[in-house]
C-alpha cells in the first residue's frame, strides 16, 4: 500500500466519522485539512479516529508518538497530510 | 430458553428496599417474592469499568485489566492517559462465549463493548458519545433503523461525557431538575431501543445496562436516601425528591415490560456493579503525600482546574515536580497510589512499606493494598502499585488542598461494595434471600441458565443458592481467544523498563484540547 492509498483510506474513514456533524466546513477533506480548526475535533474524537484507523488498518498505532510534543504536552492540531505520513510511516515498519 | 440481564448501575438494597416499601417500585416487591434476592458483592475497587468487566468475564481485575476508566500509556516524551476500551479486556466475555457457543446476543449500554465484538445478535455499546454512537453500534446498519423509532434521539440516548463529568464535581444550585430529567430520559431511550430489540431481533442472552440510578444517587444521595433527607425539607427539597421518586417509579415499569417480553420461561437478573451509600469526608492524597514529603506541585500543577474530573480532557503537564515526587494519586476513581521508584527493586519496598505505614495512620484510610494483594492475577502489573479503601468506600480526591482530611458540607453518594443481585426463572428459588455472592458469580450464572458449559479457571463460580438444579444439556463453550492488539499493542509494551519512565514522567491528564 503506498502513501496514495493510505491517504485515501484515512479520507475515507474521516469522512464518514464526520458525515453526520453539523460542521461549517465545506470543502472536501484533503490532506491540507485540520482536524481541529476544519473539523471541530475534540480529545474523544481523536480517541474514535485512532479505534477506526486501527480497525481499518488491521493493528494498533502508538497515537501518543503523533500527539504529544517533546516537552510532554499534546499538539494543538493535526493535519491530515501529518496523520496520512504517520499512519503510512508505521505501516511501512518505521518505530512508532 | 433465554435469560435476561438488567444492570442497575450502582444499585443498593438501602435505597430500593425503602421505595419497594412506599409503593415507587411494585414490580420489583413482586420479583422479589417470585425468586431469590441478595448481595452482590463488587470488586476490590467498586467501580464501575472494572466491576462491569468482572460481571462479563467471570474474572477479578487483576486478570481482565480493567481497573480505571483511563489508563496511562507511556510517549517518548510523558505518559499518555488513555481511556480503557473493548480492547483492553483480556479475558473472554459473556459475549464472545454465548456467541461462539451458537446463540444469539444483545448487549446495550455495557461499559467496555467499544469497539463493538462482532457477536451473533447486537451491541449497541455504552460510554460511546453521540457523534460516534453510529459506527459504534454493531451490525452496521443498526444505528440507522433505531434512528427510525418514534421519539429516538442520539443525544439523549448516547454519553454526553461533559454532562456526565458532573457526576464526580458538584452541582451548582438549580442543575438538579436538569440532571434528573436527563437521566429520565435517557433511561426512557434506552428502553425504547431494548423493548424493540427484544422483539424485532430476540436473543438467548439479552442484557442491558441502566446507568441513571448511579448517577442519581451520586448528585441527589440526600434527595434519595431517607436517613439523608431532612427533617424539615424545603419546597424545592421535596420536589426534587419527588422527581427522583419519579425516576425510580419509571425504572420499575421498564423492568416490568422487560420481564413479560422475555416471558415465562426466561430467566431474568437485575444486578448492580456496586452498591451505594454517603460519604461524609473527603481524603486529598495528594497533600498527604505533600505534607508527608512525596510528592510536590509544580506552581500550576496544584491550581489545575478540574483536576479532580474523571474525564479531564485538559492539558495537564507538569503537575507534579519530578525531581521531588516519588508517590502520587492519578485519579479519583482508582484509589490508587503510583510509585516512581522501579517494582522489583529495594528503593520500591521500602517507599511502599513506609507508605503503608504511613497511610494506616491516616483516620479515614481502612486498608491500604499492594496491587498483588488487591488484584492478583497475570495484570496486576497494570494496577496501581496500592489501592486505598477508605471507610466510607468514597474515592479520594487528588487536587490540591489546605489539609488532608476534610468535611463535606453535606453528604454525597459514593460508592459501597455491596450491589444487588435479584433472580428469578426457571430452577431458581421463590421468595428466598441468599447469601451475598461475588459479581464474578454471575457469568457462570448466565452461561448456565442458557444450558452452557462453565469453563474452567474462572474467578466466579455458580451460586448454589441460586441454580443447584438441572444437568447441563447444551452445547460446549470452548475457549474463545481475545482478539489479538496488533503490532502497537502499548499495554504489552509496558515493560518495567517503560514502567520507571512512565512513572518518573507522568504528568498529564487529558486528551488533545
Amino acid at each position: 500500500m503506498n502513501q496514495e492509498q493510505v491517504q485515501s483510506d484515512v479520507v475515507k474513514i474521516l469522512d464518514d466519522i464526520t458525515y453526520d456533524w453539523d460542521l461549517d466546513f465545506d470543502g472536501g477533506i484533503a490532506a491540507g485539512t485540520w482536524l481541529v480548526a476544519d473539523l471541530d475535533f475534540g480529545s474523544l474524537d481523536v480517541v474514535e479516529l485512532f479505534v477506526a484507523l486501527e480497525d481499518h488498518f488491521g493493528r494498533r498505532f502508538p497515537a501518543q508518538t503523533l500527539l504529544m510534543t517533546e516537552d510532554g504536552n499534546y499538539i494543538e492540531d493535526l493535519q491530515v497530510s501529518a496523520l496520512v505520513a504517520f499512519v503510512y510511516g508505521i505501516l511501512e515498519g518505521e518505530p512508532g | 430458553m433465554s435469560t435476561v440481564v438488567i444492570g442497575l448501575d450502582g444499585a443498593t438494597h438501602a435505597v430500593l428496599d425503602p421505595l419497594m416499601d412506599v409503593g415507587v417500585m411494585p414490580f420489583l416487591r413482586s420479583f422479589c417474592s417470585a425468586g431469590v434476592r441478595g448481595d452482590l458483592l463488587s470488586t476490590t475497587n467498586p467501580l464501575t469499568p472494572p466491576a462491569w468487566t468482572t460481571l462479563a468475564t467471570g474474572c477479578h481485575p487483576g486478570r481482565h485489566g480493567i481497573f480505571d476508566f483511563v489508563r496511562p500509556e507511556q510517549a517518548a516524551y510523558g505518559i499518555y492517559v488513555k481511556l480503557n476500551d473493548s480492547r483492553d479486556v483480556r479475558c473472554p466475555t459473556l459475549w464472545d462465549q454465548v456467541s461462539a457457543a451458537g446463540l444469539r446476543v444483545g448487549a446495550l449500554n455495557y461499559p467496555l463493548t467499544s469497539p463493538a465484538p462482532r457477536v451473533q445478535g447486537y451491541v449497541v455499546p455504552g460510554f460511546v458519545s453521540a457523534r460516534h454512537l453510529r459506527r459504534a453500534v454493531h451490525p452496521p446498519g443498526l444505528y440507522d433503523q433505531l434512528a427510525e423509532l418514534p421519539e429516538f434521539h442520539t443525544h439523549h440516548l448516547a454519553w454526553d461525557f461533559d454532562t456526565e463529568q458532573k457526576a464526580v464535581q458538584p452541582l451548582d444550585p438549580g442543575e438538579h431538575e436538569g440532571w434528573i430529567r436527563h437521566h429520565i430520559e435517557r433511561e426512557r431511550q434506552w428502553f425504547t431501543v431494548l423493548d424493540h430489540l427484544m422483539q424485532a431481533q430476540p436473543c438467548d442472552l439479552t442484557a442491558v445496562v441502566f446507568d441513571g440510578v448511579d448517577k442519581l444517587q451520586h448528585l441527589a444521595w440526600p434527595l434519595i436516601d431517607l436517613d439523608s433527607f431532612p427533617e424539615s425539607a424545603t419546597d424545592e427539597q421535596e420536589r426534587l425528591r419527588a422527581l427522583c421518586l419519579d425516576y425510580f417509579r419509571r425504572l420499575d415499569s421498564y423492568l416490568e415490560r422487560i420481564f413479560e417480553r422475555a416471558g415465562p420461561e426466561a430467566t431474568t437478573l437485575i444486578v448492580s456493579d456496586h452498591g451505594f451509600g454517603p460519604s461524609h469526608d473527603v481524603f486529598h492524597l495528594n497533600v498527604w503525600l505533600r505534607d508527608a514529603g512525596y510528592l510536590r506541585w509544580t506552581d500550576d500543577g496544584s491550581t489545575a482546574e478540574g483536576a479532580d474530573a474523571m474525564f479531564a480532557t485538559r492539558h495537564r503537564t507538569q503537575l507534579f515536580d519530578w525531581g521531588h515526587t516519588t508517590a502520587y494519586g492519578l485519579t479519583p476513581s482508582s484509589n490508587g497510589i503510583y510509585l516512581t521508584a522501579r517494582p522489583g527493586t529495594a528503593a520500591y519496598d521500602r517507599l511502599r512499606d513506609e507508605l503503608i505505614e504511613g497511610l494506616s495512620g491516616v483516620p479515614l484510610v481502612e486498608a491500604v493494598m499492594t496491587r498483588e494483594e488487591a488484584y492478583p492475577g497475570d495484570q496486576a502489573h497494570l494496577a496501581p502499585d496500592l489501592t486505598l479503601r477508605l471507610r466510607d468506600q468514597g474515592f479520594v480526591s487528588v487536587i490540591d488542598a489546605g489539609a488532608p482530611l476534610r468535611r463535606r458540607p453535606e453528604p454525597r453518594g459514593m460508592h459501597r461494595s455491596e450491589g444487588v443481585v435479584f433472580a428469578a426463572g426457571p430452577g431458581i428459588p421463590a421468595g428466598r434471600c441468599i447469601d451475598a455472592c461475588s459479581i464474578a458469580d454471575i457469568f457462570p450464572l448466565v452461561l448456565h441458565s442458557l444450558g452452557l458449559e462453565i469453563p474452567a479457571g474462572l474467578d466466579g463460580r455458580l451460586p448454589v443458592q441460586i441454580r443447584a438444579d438441572a444437568p447441563l444439556t447444551g452445547p460446549a463453550v470452548g475457549p474463545v481467544a481475545r482478539p489479538g492488539n496488533g503490532d502497537g499493542d502499548a499495554d504489552a509494551d509496558l515493560t518495567a523498563d517503560e514502567e520507571e519512565a512512565v512513572f518518573a514522567q507522568l504528568r498529564l491528564l487529558g486528551y488533545m484540547e
